[in-house]
């Protein structure tokens, strides 16, 4: 049996999309410069069999009327595959490592004293996330004997349009985004019973459309607060509705509070919700210590399986907390954190059985570094 | 297409109060502060910015809960890899 294996990138669509992009870049990003930045930020999060880190750079120039942003980003997948005990015989444990590497570049341009636009687009290679590796691993291991299996060759590409508007000058703030993106996943497979046989893919190739409504208001001298709404569409899938309000509220001169809601349905089967918290304090503005909460629920992802095995996640409960310390200077500024993550899947179902060591039960431990310099 | 059996979802007089106390914030908690007010509310971690050092959002949150309001992609939006 082969190696999990990406295959080789598709020609060089995105190669010409990314030059493109960087030329347009260029030369929307003439004129004077006034300041830049350059950001780093690594992350990553632990399981006792899975371990995803990122690492991610930005470089923001700001000319008088201008701003150019390009951000570098790698993500790296480290996961102990082992089948599930129904699966055995069928598959076998596995060690894999995968990455995602991407590229994403933002124009925004003052368009008027109150109005201002951004052009933004981006380009990943790899998978999406940990448990695309896991399922993609699966999969080969069961159906890479037939001819209609493919490796796969996960990857996106999208851009997207921003106005922001200062509806109330100093006070009232609007933003609206539109969005899309096309996907290519590594799909599902699945076993076609009956007169012919042979295997069935699933959808491969995703189109998404976003849109997102930003309003950002004062309610007090000492409270901040941001509406966003959304409403997102996927090749094949309900419509996405979501609502998230965010409140900054400075507690007294060295505590800020800062909390959120967000609640989200697609079509009238998948909701989910979470409600987050954090409170942090500051010495001078310039050493800053805070401590965050979250909890996230779902109700399991839809699936759209033909017959009965299906890999959409169970329902699942989320739980993290954060300690943070932040430093900032002239010179450069400083973000360290960390915390525990815990993930609680509901009843997996005899549908899901063999994925279920993916759906497990896990305690994380998650971490990070972000530094800035300006220059 | 199935649809696996699913816990009943909060009910639509829930979603209907959060709306409608979202938009009474929005429309009746609504205050002008002249910028010589804004000295709490022009804090560096009283902003809503994507400002590295001042974004506590861990990166992998949008892939882990599919249903977080950061998630972000196609496979974010529905099920990619799901069959």
């Amino acid at each position: 049996m082969k190696p999990l294996q990406v295959a080789p990138g598709r020609p060089s669509l995105r190669f010409l999309y990314l030059g493109a992009l960087l030329g347009g870049s260029s030369f929307l990003a003439s004129g004077q410069e006034t300041a830049s930045l350059l950001e780093a930020g690594l992350e990553s999060i632990h399981a006792s069999d899975i371990t995803s880190s990122s690492a991610t750079f930005t470089w923001r120039r700001e000319a008088e009327t201008r701003q150019w942003q390009i951000t570098a980003s790698l993500d790296e997948y480290a996961v102990d595959f082992v089948p599930n005990a129904l699966s055995a015989g069928i598959s076998r444990p596995a060690s894999l490592n995968e990455d995602r590497r991407g590229v994403d570049v933002a124009v925004t341009q003052s368009l008027s004293p109150r109005w201002e636009g951004t052009l933004s687009a981006n380009i990943m290679e790899g998978f999406s996330d940990f448990r695309a590796v896991w399922i993609s691993e699966y999969y080969r291991q069961l159906f890479s004997g037939f001819s209609a299996y493919t490796d796969p060759d996960p990857g996106s590409h999208g851009a997207s349009a921003a106005l922001v508007w200062e509806a109330v000058p100093q006070n009232v703030f609007l933003d609206l985004t539109f969005g899309g993106s096309q996907e290519q996943t590594s799909p599902g497979y699945e076993r076609i019973i009956g007169p012919g046989g042979g295997l069935e893919k699933d959808e491969e190739r995703l189109n998404a459309w976003f849109a997102t409504l930003g309003i950002e208001h004062f309610l007090s001298p000492r409270i901040r607060y941001r509406h966003e709404f959304a409403a997102s569409t996927v090749t094949a899938r309900d419509t996405r509705l979501s609502y998230r309000g965010q409140i900054n509220w400075a507690l007294a001169d060295e505590w800020v509070s800062r909390s959120e809601f967000s609640h989200l349905r697609e079509g009238s089967e998948f909701y989910a919700w979470s409600v987050g918290t954090s409170i942090e304090r500051d010495w001078n503005e310039r050493w800053f210590a805070g401590l965050s909460l979250r909890f996230y629920k779902d109700n399991g992802q839809l699936e759209n399986a033909l017959f009965t095995v299906t890999s959409a996640a169970p329902p699942l409960q989320s739980y993290r907390l954060t300690a943070s310390l932040r430093y900032v200077s002239d010179a450069f500024s400083l973000f360290l954190y960390a915390g525990p993550y815990v993930s609680h899947y509901g009843d997996p179902g005899d549908d899901i059985a063999p994925f279920a060591n993916l759906y497990q039960d896990r305690d994380w431990i998650h971490g990070g570094l972000r530094i800035a310099f300006p220059f | 297409m199935k649809i696996r059996p699913q816990p009943d979802p909060p009910s639509r007089r829930i979603v209907l109060r959060s709306l409608l106390a979202g938009a009474a914030l929005l429309l009746g908690g609504c205050a002008t502060v002249p910028p010589i007010e804004q000295a709490y509310l022009s804090k560096p971690n009283m902003l809503f910015e994507d400002a590295l050092v001042y974004n506590a959002e861990p990166r992998f949150q949008g892939s882990f809960e599919p249903g977080s309001p950061n998630a972000t992609g196609a496979s974010a939006t529905g099920c990619a890899a799901c069959r």
